[in-house]
């Protein structure tokens, strides 16, 4: 191996070393769910599900602080600003493709059929691929095949679950969201199990000099 | 005995590779530092496998050339030791990937 791809492999094992703790999985399955089961009392308490990572903010806080920190020591991720202008870009092109996708359908079939067919197919597919991209990010950010499970799984059910008359429209959307939560959280907590049984806390270090 | 024309001219190929980096240790060390805004000492502790001495031996050498910085302050009344990469430790890296790249390349 040449001395420049060992550097992006120390990199790459660092990185990775930070997301062994299954935080992140435990809270996005968190976020699923709370979101699939506003979704289930009605659409527009769904909003809400968004602002549950801000809550869990403090806690995941104080659960790094006492669990990981002492474990592996301490590390701030780079911002990436690039990556999150991307997500953007690519969630703004999602909307105007769903809204302009709806004038389509509507055009071809006529506005009740195609209003019919855009919710009850489309919609879920869309919302799928859209759900996806952030884990593909963290996926090929981190090289970690579970994110990339995630976000397949979000694309799958998108696709599948309308087409084998599992759930249409929003239902098939609160489905997929409760199918990746379950998944996500059990995956998290597995890994947070793992990780607290093989660290051990270790003794603080610092520079002795 | 003087060196042969051959000799000196494979001495020079190699002259442009920054001897500070060029060290498997803080290679590996600069390599963590670069994926984060910053890290603690422990931190560096288990991603080298170092040995404490030795890793700020390494850590002095680098702060000395200006590739990272050191700070030191109290989290909950213990001492934590943040280190990141500076600036001209990013440039130097950069570099460095280059230098060897167009030694590898000329192999």
């Amino acid at each position: 191996m040449s001395k420049t791809n060992s550097i992006r492999n120390v990199e790459l094992k660092a990185m990775q070393a930070t997301a062994r703790d299954g935080i992140t999985e435990m809270f996005l399955g968190g976020m699923l769910l709370v979101f699939s089961w506003l979704f289930s009392l009605g659409t527009p308490l769904a909003a809400f599900g968004a602002l549950f990572p801000l809550a869990l903010n403090p806690l995941g806080k104080l659960l790094k602080r006492k669990f990981v920190y002492p474990r592996i020591g301490y590390a701030k991720v780079s911002q990436q600003p690039h990556a999150f202008r991307n997500i953007g870009f690519a969630a703004v092109g999602f909307i105007v493709f769903i809204m302009a996708s709806l004038g389509v359908f509507a055009l071809i079939l006529g506005f009740a059929r195609g209003y019919s067919l855009w919710l009850s197919h489309f919609v879920p597919a869309v919302a799928g691929l859209m759900m996806a991209i952030g884990p593909w990010v963290v996926a090929r950010t981190y090289k970690l095949t579970r994110w990339y499970i995630i976000a397949g799984l979000f694309i799958l059910g998108g696709v599948c679950l309308p087409l084998f008359h599992v759930a249409t429209g929003y239902s098939a959307v609160f489905l997929e969201s409760a199918i990746v939560g379950t998944f996500s959280l059990l995956y998290g907590i597995g890994l947070f199990v793992t990780f607290l049984r093989k660290y051990k806390v270790t003794e603080v270090a610092h520079d002795p000099k | 005995m003087t060196p042969s024309s051959e000799e000196k001219e494979r001495a020079a190929v190699f002259t442009g590779i920054d001897r500070v980096i060029h060290e498997p240790a803080r290679l590996s060390i600069l390599a963590v530092l670069r994926a984060f805004e910053s890290t603690d000492f422990t931190f560096l502790l288990k991603q080298t496998e170092l040995s404490r001495g030795n890793l700020s031996s390494h850590l002095s050498k680098l702060e000395a050339a200006g590739y990272i910085a050191i700070t030191k302050e109290f989290v909950e009344k213990v001492p934590r030791t943040l280190v990141r990469l500076t600036d001209a430790g990013h440039d130097a890296v950069a570099a460095y990937r280059t230098e060897m790249d167009r030694i590898l390349a000329n192999l």
